[in-house]
């Protein structure tokens, strides 16, 4: 069994980023596995970047894991992905959501979003293994924008290497998100599954 | 939530710091809960809310209007024989200390356990003070945990340690503590305790009767330190007597992870019962060991009473800590910072070169853009915050802020805010300011924090006929800290009356009220003209319901939100909005070099229409 298995998940405040890391963190739990999950709240949460550390395994202390020691980096967006990115070993696993929420300080600076394919050259940096994915985008078509985090969970679970069966998952999203929305969730999961295995 | 009050002894679940302390509370059968929302221990008094008003739980629970309230009303229910616990985070513990000094002396009768949720790294605070100094300051024992587990178990004890010492215990967590889930097995619930108010003039703080209570309390503490001698929260884990670490709290849990991730050996002296300290303990572990490192955030608070300790014990093992500037103290600690103070004991290197990815994240640097906390889109308070730019401009004028969500006027574009310090302080440096200065002076406050602290700075304010102008930013509710009920509104769980703040505030003298809805811009901005040139104390009730509150009921009820838009043939370019105003929603398009408003995060509150001087934006039709 996993010693310990470090994930940090990354985004924008109020676009999921602490429901994928529920899941998982529930999940980790039916497998039998220690958790520990650190989130802050209160004025850093505002709409302001947002991340939060998931850690599992049979030895799990801290709260948080130091820079270069995590196994798996999740995205939910890209600025926010690569200010993160010091958080994963070379050898270790980016997921991230391609679909950009522009600060208001690049409409007050007037400057550009970067381009995708610096900020994915940049990335290989720190991490080689990095895939990309437009789940707001999938979201989207399934006709839903709010289950793009369950998309890129979906997606996570197919390349981050996480030592948790998908069909537990599953069983979390059920048991997390009300009953009307459970085979909509359940589909995006799939959906940002089968999206990246193919890569 | 559920699984918090049922009696499923040995089932293993995920909770949070918070409501892990929540579930020992249940546990030990607590009748009473209080608090006063504050990050990081709202959590605790929103469990309970939610236990007391959707779950059943037939204890007593209240958001009370301050600290030092909410620790008197649970010390009231702790008089009347039952278990009380009331929470509160690191600043809100000074508001209480008036009451929680002299409780001290009083003793209880119920278990009393008082809450302190520090902040290390002032992530949601105006300072990271270290309250552990309160335990020694006021004389309470105080229990540290280092998990969620602990959490459970401490706070259990810690009723049972009130009772047989007769005082309240303080249960000090950090952040890391309060705000991480973690492993759980739950264990059996007691009973409540039955009310019974014994009459008792020791609790009369005369000075007559405070003379004996102090030297009570000191009897007390003893029979403290011999529970802390013996606690099973203070263990000793021998593996090496080359190092040995004395450690508490979050950090032991860093400890741990450290000396794996650099794979060496050390014995552990944790300390979970650390007031009073089990001095014997520690001198033995001292004794056992060649060199010992202390391990802790902050304050070197353990590290000097260890110090003390070996040298009443004329023990001359070496003792690392801050002294030695191995471990910071500001900010909170990581596992990367206590092996790096391992490294330097031991000599051991970490496994990773920071000094190469600290290189490579420069260029990466490059591509990050900051994206602070904003005020929501459709907040009433960038309104507010508008008006008073309009009302004012060209004058220099002085600003207090406060402590709530309206604390990030203090950012471009409105830069309101010549001072924020604590709760109520808008207020009451304006009553100096405003007594020295020939220039305007406004302060801002919420509604929240102006029941908790403001009115009596504004009663002083009358009294001594200051010229300033107060504005209450009324939201009708606790926002920043999670929509908790404000006395002002119906909005949440309410047992009494709200109280109407402009009878309030004319209660309080104030001849001068206005008040306003700040979405209805041009008659708010000439109302804060008028307030700002009247002399003597005028106050701005300025009232519209928070927007994110309201956009969750909107979503709930499934009520359309519409959208505002911006006409391309009309956008001129100009920026008046973006510069003035900064709704998180706007994008400027650097392409047409025109604005747009961005559909997902725009709530519809349509204030930018007022302010856009081209008249491009419009209101799109809600779609049948």
């Amino acid at each position: 069994m996993t010693e310990e298995f470090n994930v940090l998940i990354a985004g924008v405040g109020g676009t999921g980023v602490l429901t994928i890391a529920h899941i998982l963190g529930s999940s980790a739990l039916s497998t039998g596995l220690q958790v520990v999950q650190s989130e802050l709240h209160g004025m850093s949460q505002r709409g302001g970047s947002v991340s939060t550390h998931l850690r599992m395994g049979t030895h799990i202390y801290g709260p948080t894991f130091p820079e270069g020691t995590g196994d798996l980096l999740v995205g939910m967006e890209p600025i926010e992905t690569i200010r993160n990115i010091e958080s994963v070993r070379y050898t270790g696993v980016v997921v991230f959501n391609t679909y950009e929420i522009r600060p208001l300080s690049l409409s007050i600076l007037k400057k550009d979003y970067p381009s995708l394919d610096l900020l994915i050259q940049e990335m290989k940096q720190f991490c080689q293994n990095v895939y990309s994915i437009d789940a707001t985008k999938i979201a989207k078509e399934l006709g839903a924008p709010i289950v793009a985090n369950i998309v890129l969970l979906g997606a996570a679970m197919a390349k981050g290497s996480i030592p948790i069966d998908s069909e537990i998952v599953i069983e979390e999203i059920k048991n997390t998100v009300p009953e009307r929305f459970i085979d909509l969730n359940v589909q995006a999961f799939k959906t940002g599954f089968e999206a990246v295995s193919k890569l | 939530m559920k699984q918090i009050l049922e009696d499923d002894v040995g089932k293993k679940t995920l909770l949070m710091g918070n409501v892990a302390i929540v579930r020992g509370a249940i546990e030990a059968g607590v009748s009473f809960a209080s608090t006063y929302p504050g990050t990081p221990a709202s959590e605790i008094g929103d469990t309970f809310a939610a236990l007391s008003s959707r779950f059943g739980w037939t204890g007593y629970f209240e958001y009370s209007t301050n600290e030092a309230v909410a620790l008197e009303a649970a010390a009231g229910a702790s008089f009347a024989g039952v278990r009380a616990i009331c929470s509160m985070k690191h600043v809100g513990a000074n508001v209480a200390a008036d009451p929680l000094f002299s409780l001290a002396y009083t003793g209880i009768d119920g278990g009393l356990v008082v809450v302190s949720a520090d902040d290390p790294s002032c992530w949601s605070s105006q300072n990271e003070q270290d309250n552990r100094h309160y335990a020694v300051h006021a004389g309470l024992p105080m229990l540290e945990p280092s998990s969620s587990q602990d959490a459970v178990e401490m706070t259990r004890s810690a009723f049972e340690i009130s009772e047989k010492t007769r005082e309240p215990v303080l249960l000090r967590t950090t952040t890391r503590i309060a705000h991480t889930y973690g492993n759980v097995v739950l264990g059996p619930i007691q009973e409540r305790k039955t009310p019974y108010f014994e009459r008792r003039i020791s609790r009369v703080m005369v000075p007559s009767n405070a003379r004996p209570a102090h030297l009570r309390l000191l009897e007390n503490l003893k029979l403290a330190k011999e529970l802390s001698e013996n606690s099973k929260f203070n263990k000793t884990s021998m593996s090496d007597t080359e190092l040995g670490i004395i450690t508490s709290g979050i950090s032991y849990a860093y400890t741990l992870d450290a000396l794996r991730w650099l794979d060496i050996e050390a014995s552990i002296l944790k300390l979970g019962m650390s007031y009073p300290l089990p001095k014997k303990m520690i001198s033995n572990f001292i004794e056992s060991v060649e060199k010992v490192l202390v391990v802790e955030e902050l304050d070197p608070w353990l590290e000097t009473q260890i110090r003390a300790i070996a040298q009443v014990n004329a023990l001359n093992t070496p003792v690392y800590g801050k002294e030695q500037e191995l471990l910071p103290l500001a900010f909170e600690l990581s596992t990367k910072h206590v092996a790096l103070a391992l490294s330097k004991v031991t000599g051991k290197p970490l496994p990773i070169d920071y000094t190469m990815t600290n290189e490579k994240f420069e260029t990466a640097k490059e591509l990050l853009v900051s994206r602070p906390p904003q005020l929501c889109a459709g907040c009433p308070h960038r309104a507010s915050f508008y008006a008073i730019k309009q009302a004012t401009k060209g004058q220099e004028v002085y600003v207090g802020n406060d402590i709530g969500c309206y604390a990030l006027g203090i950012a471009p574009p409105f830069h309101l805010g010549d001072w924020l310090v604590c709760m109520g302080a808008s207020v009451g440096i304006a009553c100096g300011t405003a007594q020295i200065v020939d220039n305007p002076v406004i302060a801002v406050i919420g509604d929240s924090t102006f029941f908790h602290a403001g009115i009596p700075a504004l009663i002083n304010a009358v009294q001594n006929n200051v010229n300033f102008t107060l504005v209450v930013l009324d939201n009708l509710t606790t926002a920043m800290t999670g929509h908790q009920p404000s006395p002002g509104s119906k909005l949440g769980d309410m047992r009494g009356t709200a109280i109407k703040i402009d009878e309030l505030v004319r209660g309080c003298g104030v001849k001068d009220i206005y008040k306003t809805d700040p979405y209805k811009l041009e008659e708010t901005i000439q109302i804060f003209e008028d307030a700002i040139k009247q002399d003597g104390p005028t106050v701005v009730i300025a009232r519209h319901v928070c927007a994110l509150f309201l956009d969750r009921m909107k979503r709930k009820k499934g009520i359309k939100i519409t959208h505002s838009r911006v006409d391309p043939e009309k956008c001129e370019g100009c920026r008046t909005c973006i510069d003035e105003f900064s709704c998180v929603a706007f994008v400027w398009d650097t392409i047409t070099n025109q604005m747009m408003i961005e559909e997902v995060l725009c709530d519809g509150c349509g204030v930018c229409i007022n302010v856009c001087p081209c008249g491009a934006i419009y209101k799109e039709e809600a779609k049948q």
